[in-house]
Protein backbone atom coordinates (compact mmCIF):
# COMPACT_ATOMS: atom_id res chain seq x y z
CA UNK A 1 0.00 0.00 0.00
CA UNK A 2 1.29 3.46 -0.72
CA UNK A 3 -0.75 5.10 1.90
CA UNK A 4 2.09 6.46 3.99
CA UNK A 5 4.48 6.13 0.87
CA UNK A 6 2.57 8.95 -0.76
CA UNK A 7 3.40 12.14 0.35
CA UNK A 8 1.54 12.50 3.31
CA UNK A 9 0.76 16.08 5.64
CA UNK A 10 -0.01 15.55 8.61
CA UNK A 11 -3.46 17.59 9.12
CA UNK A 12 -2.62 21.60 10.64
CA UNK A 13 -1.22 22.18 13.93
CA UNK A 14 -4.44 23.41 15.02
CA UNK A 15 -6.21 19.96 15.01
CA UNK A 16 -9.36 20.23 13.24
CA UNK A 17 -12.06 18.32 15.05
CA UNK A 18 -14.66 17.65 12.16
CA UNK A 19 -14.82 17.20 8.61
CA UNK A 20 -15.34 20.49 7.83
CA UNK A 21 -12.78 22.33 9.89
CA UNK A 22 -10.39 20.43 7.66
CA UNK A 23 -11.01 21.37 4.77
CA UNK A 24 -12.02 24.91 5.75
CA UNK A 25 -8.34 24.85 7.30
CA UNK A 26 -7.11 23.35 3.95
CA UNK A 27 -9.49 26.38 1.66
CA UNK A 28 -8.08 28.67 4.12
CA UNK A 29 -4.25 27.82 3.46
CA UNK A 30 -5.04 27.31 -0.34
CA UNK A 31 -4.32 23.63 -0.54
CA UNK A 32 -3.80 21.45 -2.99
CA UNK A 33 -4.49 17.51 -2.93
CA UNK A 34 -6.77 15.05 -1.12
CA UNK A 35 -8.48 14.80 2.15
CA UNK A 36 -9.25 11.56 2.88
CA UNK A 37 -11.87 10.44 5.49
CA UNK A 38 -13.27 6.88 6.19
CA UNK A 39 -16.45 7.45 3.64
CA UNK A 40 -14.58 9.44 1.34
CA UNK A 41 -12.62 12.13 -0.26
CA UNK A 42 -12.29 15.27 -1.03
CA UNK A 43 -10.13 17.43 -3.56
CA UNK A 44 -8.92 20.80 -3.62
CA UNK A 45 -7.42 22.49 -5.84
CA UNK A 46 -5.62 25.84 -4.27
CA UNK A 47 -8.55 25.86 -1.41
CA UNK A 48 -11.26 25.24 -3.94
CA UNK A 49 -13.04 21.80 -3.75
CA UNK A 50 -12.80 20.24 -7.12
CA UNK A 51 -13.63 16.89 -6.52
CA UNK A 52 -15.56 14.64 -3.94
CA UNK A 53 -16.21 10.73 -3.90
CA UNK A 54 -17.40 8.58 -1.65
CA UNK A 55 -19.02 5.07 -1.20
CA UNK A 56 -22.41 6.31 0.11
CA UNK A 57 -22.89 8.22 -3.17
CA UNK A 58 -22.47 7.02 -6.72
CA UNK A 59 -20.52 8.68 -8.90
CA UNK A 60 -20.73 10.80 -12.35
CA UNK A 61 -19.69 7.06 -14.11
CA UNK A 62 -21.82 5.12 -12.36
CA UNK A 63 -25.11 7.83 -13.65
CA UNK A 64 -23.50 8.25 -17.29
CA UNK A 65 -23.04 4.07 -17.58
CA UNK A 66 -26.31 3.56 -15.32
CA UNK A 67 -28.42 5.15 -17.35
CA UNK A 68 -26.53 4.01 -20.81
CA UNK A 69 -25.27 7.61 -21.82
CA UNK A 70 -21.73 6.03 -22.00
CA UNK A 71 -21.18 2.35 -22.31
CA UNK A 72 -19.14 0.98 -19.25
CA UNK A 73 -16.33 -0.41 -21.50
CA UNK A 74 -16.25 3.21 -23.50
CA UNK A 75 -15.84 4.98 -19.81
CA UNK A 76 -12.91 2.18 -19.07
CA UNK A 77 -11.42 3.42 -21.95
CA UNK A 78 -11.58 6.97 -21.52
CA UNK A 79 -10.39 6.67 -17.87
CA UNK A 80 -7.17 4.63 -18.91
CA UNK A 81 -6.22 6.74 -21.36
CA UNK A 82 -7.00 10.15 -20.20
CA UNK A 83 -7.04 9.67 -16.19
CA UNK A 84 -3.43 9.39 -15.75
CA UNK A 85 -3.41 12.92 -17.46
CA UNK A 86 -6.27 14.26 -15.44
CA UNK A 87 -8.24 14.70 -18.52
CA UNK A 88 -11.62 12.50 -18.55
CA UNK A 89 -13.79 15.46 -18.66
CA UNK A 90 -12.35 17.10 -21.23
CA UNK A 91 -11.74 14.04 -23.34
CA UNK A 92 -15.54 13.76 -22.87
CA UNK A 93 -16.32 16.88 -24.45
CA UNK A 94 -14.10 16.94 -26.79
CA UNK A 95 -15.33 13.46 -28.50
CA UNK A 96 -19.33 14.88 -28.09
CA UNK A 97 -20.11 12.29 -25.44
CA UNK A 98 -21.46 14.54 -23.06
CA UNK A 99 -22.48 18.50 -23.60
CA UNK A 100 -20.58 20.84 -21.19
CA UNK A 101 -24.12 21.75 -19.46
CA UNK A 102 -24.77 17.85 -18.79
CA UNK A 103 -20.79 17.49 -17.19
CA UNK A 104 -21.04 20.31 -15.01
CA UNK A 105 -24.71 19.19 -13.80
CA UNK A 106 -22.90 15.81 -13.46
CA UNK A 107 -20.09 16.51 -11.37
CA UNK A 108 -22.07 19.88 -9.30
CA UNK A 109 -24.58 16.83 -8.17
CA UNK A 110 -22.16 14.33 -7.45
CA UNK A 111 -19.66 16.64 -5.96
CA UNK A 112 -22.42 17.81 -3.26
CA UNK A 113 -23.67 14.40 -2.57
CA UNK A 114 -20.22 12.39 -2.13
CA UNK A 115 -19.24 15.86 0.34
CA UNK A 116 -22.47 15.33 2.38
CA UNK A 117 -21.56 11.84 3.04
CA UNK A 118 -17.87 12.79 3.88
CA UNK A 119 -18.24 15.58 5.76
CA UNK A 120 -21.28 14.74 7.86
CA UNK A 121 -18.80 11.28 9.00
CA UNK A 122 -18.40 12.06 12.58
CA UNK A 123 -17.63 8.70 13.07
CA UNK A 124 -13.82 9.65 13.75
CA UNK A 125 -11.24 6.98 12.22
CA UNK A 126 -8.38 8.27 10.09
CA UNK A 127 -8.44 11.33 7.87
CA UNK A 128 -4.95 12.36 6.02
CA UNK A 129 -4.53 14.82 3.56
CA UNK A 130 -2.39 14.03 0.67
CA UNK A 131 -0.58 16.92 -0.52
CA UNK A 132 -0.78 17.37 -4.89
CA UNK A 133 -3.23 14.63 -5.43
CA UNK A 134 -5.30 15.39 -8.24
CA UNK A 135 -8.54 13.37 -9.31
CA UNK A 136 -8.99 11.93 -12.68
CA UNK A 137 -11.63 13.43 -14.00
CA UNK A 138 -9.74 16.91 -14.26
CA UNK A 139 -11.11 20.84 -13.34
CA UNK A 140 -14.63 21.03 -14.50
CA UNK A 141 -15.99 23.19 -11.43
CA UNK A 142 -15.27 24.09 -7.97
CA UNK A 143 -17.10 24.97 -4.73
CA UNK A 144 -16.21 27.05 -2.14
CA UNK A 145 -15.53 24.79 1.13
CA UNK A 146 -17.37 27.16 3.52
CA UNK A 147 -20.78 26.65 0.66
CA UNK A 148 -19.99 23.30 0.85
CA UNK A 149 -19.55 23.26 4.87
CA UNK A 150 -23.19 25.16 4.85
CA UNK A 151 -24.56 22.60 2.36
CA UNK A 152 -23.73 20.06 4.87
CA UNK A 153 -25.16 21.56 7.53
CA UNK A 154 -28.53 22.06 5.78
CA UNK A 155 -28.78 18.57 4.39
CA UNK A 156 -28.55 17.52 7.75
CA UNK A 157 -31.08 19.46 9.32
CA UNK A 158 -33.19 18.87 6.45
CA UNK A 159 -32.88 14.96 7.23
CA UNK A 160 -33.48 15.34 10.92
CA UNK A 161 -36.54 17.57 10.25
CA UNK A 162 -38.27 14.53 7.90
CA UNK A 163 -37.03 12.11 10.58
CA UNK A 164 -34.27 12.03 13.06
CA UNK A 165 -33.50 8.16 12.66
CA UNK A 166 -29.71 8.38 11.82
CA UNK A 167 -29.84 4.43 11.67
CA UNK A 168 -31.79 4.79 8.63
CA UNK A 169 -29.09 5.56 6.42
CA UNK A 170 -27.28 2.64 6.35
CA UNK A 171 -29.30 0.07 7.39
CA UNK A 172 -30.76 -2.42 4.48
CA UNK A 173 -34.24 -0.78 3.92
CA UNK A 174 -36.95 -2.99 4.59
CA UNK A 175 -40.61 -2.34 3.92
CA UNK A 176 -42.92 -2.67 6.91
CA UNK A 177 -46.12 -4.59 6.74
CA UNK A 178 -48.23 -1.39 6.37
CA UNK A 179 -46.12 -0.85 2.79
CA UNK A 180 -47.75 -4.47 1.22
CA UNK A 181 -51.12 -2.68 1.29
CA UNK A 182 -51.90 -1.14 -2.09
CA UNK A 183 -53.85 1.72 -0.01
CA UNK A 184 -50.57 2.59 1.42
CA UNK A 185 -49.00 3.35 -2.08
CA UNK A 186 -46.49 6.57 -1.06
CA UNK A 187 -46.69 9.66 -2.96
CA UNK A 188 -44.53 10.13 -6.04
CA UNK A 189 -43.05 7.50 -8.50
CA UNK A 190 -39.45 7.98 -7.16
CA UNK A 191 -40.51 6.87 -3.28
CA UNK A 192 -42.99 3.94 -5.32
CA UNK A 193 -40.06 2.88 -7.42
CA UNK A 194 -37.48 2.64 -4.48
CA UNK A 195 -40.17 1.33 -1.85
CA UNK A 196 -40.42 -1.35 -4.67
CA UNK A 197 -36.46 -2.47 -4.82
CA UNK A 198 -36.15 -2.62 -0.96
CA UNK A 199 -35.63 -6.13 -0.55
CA UNK A 200 -34.58 -5.81 3.26
CA UNK A 201 -31.00 -6.57 2.45
CA UNK A 202 -29.73 -3.58 0.07
CA UNK A 203 -28.80 -0.16 1.94
CA UNK A 204 -29.84 2.88 0.30
CA UNK A 205 -26.52 3.58 -1.14
CA UNK A 206 -26.80 0.21 -2.54
CA UNK A 207 -30.25 1.10 -3.73
CA UNK A 208 -29.06 4.55 -4.98
CA UNK A 209 -26.38 3.31 -6.73
CA UNK A 210 -28.82 0.78 -8.27
CA UNK A 211 -31.57 3.43 -9.34
CA UNK A 212 -28.33 5.70 -10.41
CA UNK A 213 -29.76 8.18 -8.20
CA UNK A 214 -27.85 10.76 -5.59
CA UNK A 215 -26.89 9.09 -2.13
CA UNK A 216 -28.66 12.31 -0.86
CA UNK A 217 -31.60 12.00 -2.65
CA UNK A 218 -32.22 8.06 -1.76
CA UNK A 219 -31.09 8.54 1.91
CA UNK A 220 -34.28 11.64 2.59
CA UNK A 221 -36.34 9.14 0.59
CA UNK A 222 -35.83 6.79 2.42
CA UNK A 223 -36.35 8.56 5.91
CA UNK A 224 -39.64 9.69 4.50
CA UNK A 225 -41.01 6.46 3.50
CA UNK A 226 -40.36 5.54 7.58
CA UNK A 227 -42.23 8.73 8.85
CA UNK A 228 -44.78 7.51 6.90
CA UNK A 229 -44.52 4.10 8.36
CA UNK A 230 -43.68 2.08 5.36
CA UNK A 231 -40.43 0.82 6.53
CA UNK A 232 -39.00 -0.97 9.53
CA UNK A 233 -37.15 1.48 11.15
CA UNK A 234 -34.05 -0.46 12.71
CA UNK A 235 -33.34 -0.72 16.36
CA UNK A 236 -30.04 -0.31 17.09
CA UNK A 237 -27.75 2.59 18.08
CA UNK A 238 -27.22 6.05 16.03
CA UNK A 239 -23.83 6.14 14.91
CA UNK A 240 -21.49 6.20 17.70
CA UNK A 241 -17.43 7.48 17.63
CA UNK A 242 -15.78 4.87 15.87
CA UNK A 243 -13.17 3.00 15.90
CA UNK A 244 -9.99 4.01 14.37
CA UNK A 245 -9.34 1.50 11.56
CA UNK A 246 -6.02 0.46 10.87
CA UNK A 247 -3.61 2.42 8.74
CA UNK A 248 -3.88 -0.43 6.11
CA UNK A 249 -7.32 -0.37 6.02
CA UNK A 250 -7.71 3.21 4.94
CA UNK A 251 -9.72 3.55 1.52
CA UNK A 252 -8.45 4.76 -2.27
CA UNK A 253 -4.32 5.04 -1.19
CA UNK A 254 -3.42 6.73 -4.79
CA UNK A 255 -5.94 8.77 -7.12
CA UNK A 256 -6.02 5.91 -9.52
CA UNK A 257 -8.75 6.03 -12.06
CA UNK A 258 -11.12 2.87 -10.34
CA UNK A 259 -14.42 4.33 -11.49
CA UNK A 260 -15.63 1.17 -12.91
CA UNK A 261 -15.15 -0.18 -9.45
CA UNK A 262 -17.82 -2.59 -7.77
CA UNK A 263 -20.98 -3.64 -9.22
CA UNK A 264 -23.53 -3.86 -6.06
CA UNK A 265 -20.72 -4.37 -3.99
CA UNK A 266 -21.08 -3.07 -0.37
CA UNK A 267 -19.70 0.40 0.82
CA UNK A 268 -16.62 0.33 3.05
CA UNK A 269 -18.45 0.48 6.70
CA UNK A 270 -17.16 2.58 9.69
CA UNK A 271 -17.02 -0.10 12.27
CA UNK A 272 -19.72 0.78 14.85
CA UNK A 273 -21.08 3.40 12.42
CA UNK A 274 -23.89 1.39 10.98
CA UNK A 275 -26.58 -1.18 12.07
CA UNK A 276 -24.19 -4.50 11.88
CA UNK A 277 -27.18 -6.74 11.06
CA UNK A 278 -29.90 -7.25 13.41
CA UNK A 279 -27.31 -9.69 15.14
CA UNK A 280 -25.95 -7.84 17.49
CA UNK A 281 -28.49 -4.45 18.45
CA UNK A 282 -26.09 -2.76 21.01
CA UNK A 283 -28.43 -1.31 23.47
CA UNK A 284 -27.07 1.54 23.36
CA UNK A 285 -29.50 4.95 23.26
CA UNK A 286 -32.48 3.83 22.66
CA UNK A 287 -32.68 0.07 21.80
CA UNK A 288 -36.60 0.65 20.66
CA UNK A 289 -37.70 1.29 17.07
CA UNK A 290 -39.51 4.26 16.31
CA UNK A 291 -42.67 3.22 15.66
CA UNK A 292 -44.63 5.25 14.04
CA UNK A 293 -46.54 8.37 15.96
CA UNK A 294 -44.76 6.55 18.92
CA UNK A 295 -41.17 6.88 20.34
CA UNK A 296 -39.07 9.61 19.62
CA UNK A 297 -35.52 9.97 20.06
CA UNK A 298 -34.72 12.58 22.82
CA UNK A 299 -31.98 13.98 20.88
CA UNK A 300 -34.30 16.00 19.10
CA UNK A 301 -33.86 19.77 19.36
CA UNK A 302 -36.79 20.63 19.36
CA UNK A 303 -39.21 17.81 20.30
CA UNK A 304 -42.72 19.73 20.21
CA UNK A 305 -42.13 20.39 16.32
CA UNK A 306 -40.90 17.42 15.89
CA UNK A 307 -43.48 15.28 16.96
CA UNK A 308 -45.88 17.59 15.74
CA UNK A 309 -44.30 17.38 12.18
CA UNK A 310 -44.33 13.44 12.54
CA UNK A 311 -48.02 13.21 13.36
CA UNK A 312 -49.05 15.51 10.30
CA UNK A 313 -46.82 13.31 8.13
CA UNK A 314 -48.91 10.46 9.25
CA UNK A 315 -52.10 12.11 8.64
CA UNK A 316 -51.05 12.98 5.44
CA UNK A 317 -49.87 9.38 4.94
CA UNK A 318 -53.08 7.68 5.81
CA UNK A 319 -55.59 10.50 4.31
CA UNK B 1 -21.17 24.87 -25.52
CA UNK B 2 -23.14 26.48 -22.60
CA UNK B 3 -22.35 25.79 -19.11
CA UNK B 4 -24.50 26.68 -15.81
CA UNK B 5 -23.25 30.11 -15.90
CA UNK B 6 -23.57 30.72 -19.71
CA UNK B 7 -27.37 29.66 -18.94
CA UNK B 8 -28.08 31.79 -16.03
CA UNK B 9 -26.62 34.79 -18.07
CA UNK B 10 -28.56 33.91 -21.14
CA UNK B 11 -31.94 33.73 -17.99
CA UNK B 12 -30.91 37.09 -16.76
CA UNK B 13 -30.62 38.26 -20.64
CA UNK B 14 -34.55 37.71 -20.54
CA UNK B 15 -36.46 41.18 -20.80
CA UNK B 16 -37.67 41.73 -17.27
CA UNK B 17 -35.74 39.21 -15.02
CA UNK B 18 -35.05 40.36 -12.02
CA UNK B 19 -33.07 36.99 -10.85
CA UNK B 20 -31.89 33.63 -12.34
CA UNK B 21 -31.11 30.41 -10.32
CA UNK B 22 -30.82 26.91 -11.25
CA UNK B 23 -31.87 24.57 -8.45
CA UNK B 24 -31.55 20.81 -7.35
CA UNK B 25 -34.96 20.15 -6.12
CA UNK B 26 -33.69 16.92 -4.43
CA UNK B 27 -32.10 18.79 -2.39
CA UNK B 28 -33.05 22.05 -2.28
CA UNK B 29 -29.61 23.65 -3.38
CA UNK B 30 -28.84 26.36 -5.72
CA UNK B 31 -26.78 25.33 -7.81
CA UNK B 32 -25.93 28.54 -9.64
CA UNK B 33 -27.71 32.08 -9.12
CA UNK B 34 -27.65 35.63 -11.02
CA UNK B 35 -29.48 38.60 -9.97
CA UNK B 36 -31.49 39.93 -6.52
CA UNK B 37 -32.58 37.36 -4.70
CA UNK B 38 -36.80 36.81 -4.03
CA UNK B 39 -36.07 35.72 -0.63
CA UNK B 40 -33.94 37.23 1.81
CA UNK B 41 -31.08 35.29 0.08
CA UNK B 42 -30.72 32.91 -3.05
CA UNK B 43 -30.09 29.37 -0.72
CA UNK B 44 -33.70 30.34 1.03
CA UNK B 45 -35.21 30.88 -2.36
CA UNK B 46 -33.73 27.46 -3.49
CA UNK B 47 -35.38 25.62 -0.48
CA UNK B 48 -38.48 26.94 -0.90
CA UNK B 49 -38.84 26.42 -5.02
CA UNK B 50 -37.76 23.27 -3.95
CA UNK B 51 -40.95 22.65 -1.70
CA UNK B 52 -43.28 23.95 -4.15
CA UNK B 53 -41.89 21.57 -6.67
CA UNK B 54 -42.37 18.70 -4.59
CA UNK B 55 -45.55 19.11 -3.69
CA UNK B 56 -46.61 19.75 -7.53
CA UNK B 57 -44.51 16.31 -8.79
CA UNK B 58 -45.94 14.44 -6.06
CA UNK B 59 -49.38 15.09 -6.25
CA UNK B 60 -51.96 13.04 -7.90
CA UNK B 61 -53.85 15.67 -9.63
CA UNK B 62 -50.61 17.38 -11.43
CA UNK B 63 -48.89 14.37 -12.61
CA UNK B 64 -51.24 11.38 -12.57
CA UNK B 65 -52.30 11.38 -16.23
CA UNK B 66 -48.79 12.26 -17.46
CA UNK B 67 -45.52 10.54 -19.04
CA UNK B 68 -44.31 9.62 -16.08
CA UNK B 69 -40.81 10.36 -16.44
CA UNK B 70 -41.28 13.81 -17.02
CA UNK B 71 -44.73 14.66 -15.98
CA UNK B 72 -44.23 18.50 -15.30
CA UNK B 73 -42.69 21.05 -18.29
CA UNK B 74 -43.00 24.11 -15.55
CA UNK B 75 -44.90 25.47 -13.02
CA UNK B 76 -45.68 29.18 -13.15
CA UNK B 77 -46.75 31.65 -10.53
CA UNK B 78 -48.69 34.75 -11.17
CA UNK B 79 -48.05 37.08 -8.17
CA UNK B 80 -48.87 40.86 -7.78
CA UNK B 81 -46.17 42.04 -9.61
CA UNK B 82 -43.97 39.25 -11.34
CA UNK B 83 -44.28 35.71 -12.55
CA UNK B 84 -41.96 33.15 -11.04
CA UNK B 85 -40.94 30.76 -14.18
CA UNK B 86 -39.76 27.34 -12.26
CA UNK B 87 -38.94 25.24 -15.47
CA UNK B 88 -37.90 21.57 -15.43
CA UNK B 89 -34.77 20.77 -16.73
CA UNK B 90 -34.82 17.11 -18.62
CA UNK B 91 -31.25 15.05 -18.46
CA UNK B 92 -30.65 11.56 -19.58
CA UNK B 93 -28.93 10.58 -15.94
CA UNK B 94 -31.17 10.72 -13.19
CA UNK B 95 -31.23 14.48 -11.74
CA UNK B 96 -33.96 16.87 -10.63
CA UNK B 97 -33.50 19.72 -11.69
CA UNK B 98 -35.71 23.01 -12.40
CA UNK B 99 -34.66 26.52 -14.04
CA UNK B 100 -36.24 29.56 -11.71
CA UNK B 101 -36.73 32.99 -12.98
CA UNK B 102 -37.90 35.40 -11.01
CA UNK B 103 -39.38 37.83 -13.79
CA UNK B 104 -40.99 41.77 -13.04
CA UNK B 105 -44.45 41.72 -14.34
CA UNK B 106 -44.47 45.35 -15.82
CA UNK B 107 -40.96 44.42 -17.93
CA UNK B 108 -41.57 41.30 -18.92
CA UNK B 109 -44.02 39.12 -21.50
CA UNK B 110 -44.54 35.83 -19.48
CA UNK B 111 -45.25 34.01 -23.22
CA UNK B 112 -41.68 34.61 -24.54
CA UNK B 113 -40.02 34.31 -21.56
CA UNK B 114 -41.22 31.02 -21.19
CA UNK B 115 -40.51 30.00 -24.54
CA UNK B 116 -36.53 31.39 -24.16
CA UNK B 117 -36.21 29.51 -20.52
CA UNK B 118 -37.75 26.42 -22.57
CA UNK B 119 -34.83 26.89 -24.78
CA UNK B 120 -32.33 27.73 -22.90
CA UNK B 121 -33.44 24.40 -20.12
CA UNK B 122 -33.04 22.36 -23.53
CA UNK B 123 -29.45 24.26 -24.92
CA UNK B 124 -28.40 23.67 -21.04
CA UNK B 125 -28.29 19.81 -21.68
CA UNK B 126 -27.75 19.24 -25.30
CA UNK B 127 -25.24 22.07 -25.68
Amino acid sequence: MSVHAAPTAVLPPAVPRTPGEAVGLLAARGATGALRGPLGSLYLADGLVTHAESDRAPDLADLLTGCGRIAPEEWRDLVRVHGPHARVGAALLAQGGLSRGELELGHLGTLFDAAFFVLADVGGGLWRFETGARHWLGPVTAVDAERLCRETGRRQRLLDGIWPWPQLDTAPVRPSEAARRPSRRPPGRRRRELLDHADGRRTPAELARLLGRSGFGVTADVRRLAAAGLLDAPAAAAPTPAPTPAPGQARDPEPAPTPARRTGGLHRRVPGATLTGAAAPGPTRSAHPPTPAAAHPLTVPDPDIALLTRVRTLLEARL
Amino acid sequence: MPGIDECLSGVMAIAGARSASLVDWSSGLALGSLGESPADEHETAAAETTDLVRVAVESQTFTGAEDRRSPLQDIIVTAGRSYHLICFIDTVFDSRLVLHLWLDRAEGNLAAARYRLQALAEELVLG
